[in-house]
């Protein structure tokens, strides 16, 4: 399995990595719908599948509470600052190029 | 339908999707380009753009001319171009910081200080030791071997360059 569990952060995925970068510049929430249109060709997983990978208080699926539907929130940026760092996401200056969705 | 979903009108702040929080209004360009800042390493189509927008071919099309007139945007093919963002462009990196100046504002947080902080490490080469600020309660430098000047009084917010030993005030 190439997603790591919460407590080995020096083995999450670049993929995943990117999609909390991707959160975060997005206002560290995004409604599930759009995160599966951009996220599930690219993970190794569902976006749903891979945010349970984590403890929800890092990050987790919550439902609006007006409209119902499912939204992905980073709620520990600060966990998220620290593996993004490590991994050059915060102001990317080299790129790992993707293939183009099919 | 996917615009509605994206308006969210009865949603309150901590759950709007507007970009950058509304601060550049919620247009057509303003979502192609938190979009575009938000995830450098793909290429894009205007389909992709459509579908991750919500917004009609011909906006994206107009919204990608003028990301590419300012360099924050290249794009490639004829028939159907692919298009990239150009992360070398100082735009793109002020972006990327204001994307999270905007989070930061909104949950008081600490990202863009910390992005800040890793862009000057890993990028300017700038050692964040060499560079320091006072924030402690007031307090007296004296004379002492290897320091240069006579005794100062260093308040709060005052910003010194400190080589080794040696204090001098910036």
């Amino acid at each position: 399995m190439a997603t790591a569990p919460a407590s080995d952060d020096d083995d999450i995925d670049q993929e995943v990595i990117q999609f909390f970068a991707w959160l975060k510049k997005r206002g560290a929430k995004r409604q599930l719908v759009f995160c599966k249109i951009k996220w599930d060709d690219i993970l190794e997983t569902p976006v749903e599948d891979t945010v349970a990978l984590f403890d929800s208080s890092r990050i987790a699926i919550q439902t609006h509470p007006s409209t119902g539907e499912p939204w992905v929130r980073l709620i520990d940026k600060p966990w998220a600052d620290t593996i993004m760092k490590k991994h050059d996401e915060e102001v990317p200056h080299h790129r790992h190029w993707r293939k183009l969705k099919k | 339908m996917v615009r509605a979903l994206q308006t969210g009108k009865n949603a309150g702040k901590e759950w709007s999707d507007v970009p950058y929080g509304g601060l550049l209004g919620d247009t057509v360009l303003a979502r192609v380009m938190e979009e575009l800042i938000a995830d450098p390493h793909s290429f894009y189509r205007s389909k992709d753009l459509e579908e991750l927008t919500g917004c009609t071919s011909p906006s994206i099309r107009e919204a990608l001319k003028t990301l590419r007139e300012y360099g924050l945007v290249t794009s490639s093919g004829d028939k159907h171009p692919v298009h990239s963002v150009n992360i070398h462009c100082k735009t793109f990196i002020a972006l990327t910081l204001l994307a999270y100046a905007v989070l930061d504002d909104q949950d008081d947080g600490d990202c863009m200080d910390t992005a800040i902080r890793h862009y000057c490490e890993t990028t300017l080469n700038i050692d964040q030791g060499f560079c320091t600020t006072a924030v402690s309660a007031p307090y007296r430098i004296s004379d002492q071997a290897r320091m240069t000047g006579s005794a100062h009084d260093v308040s709060a917010n005052e910003t010194y360059l400190c080589q080794h030993t040696l204090a001098t005030e910036g």
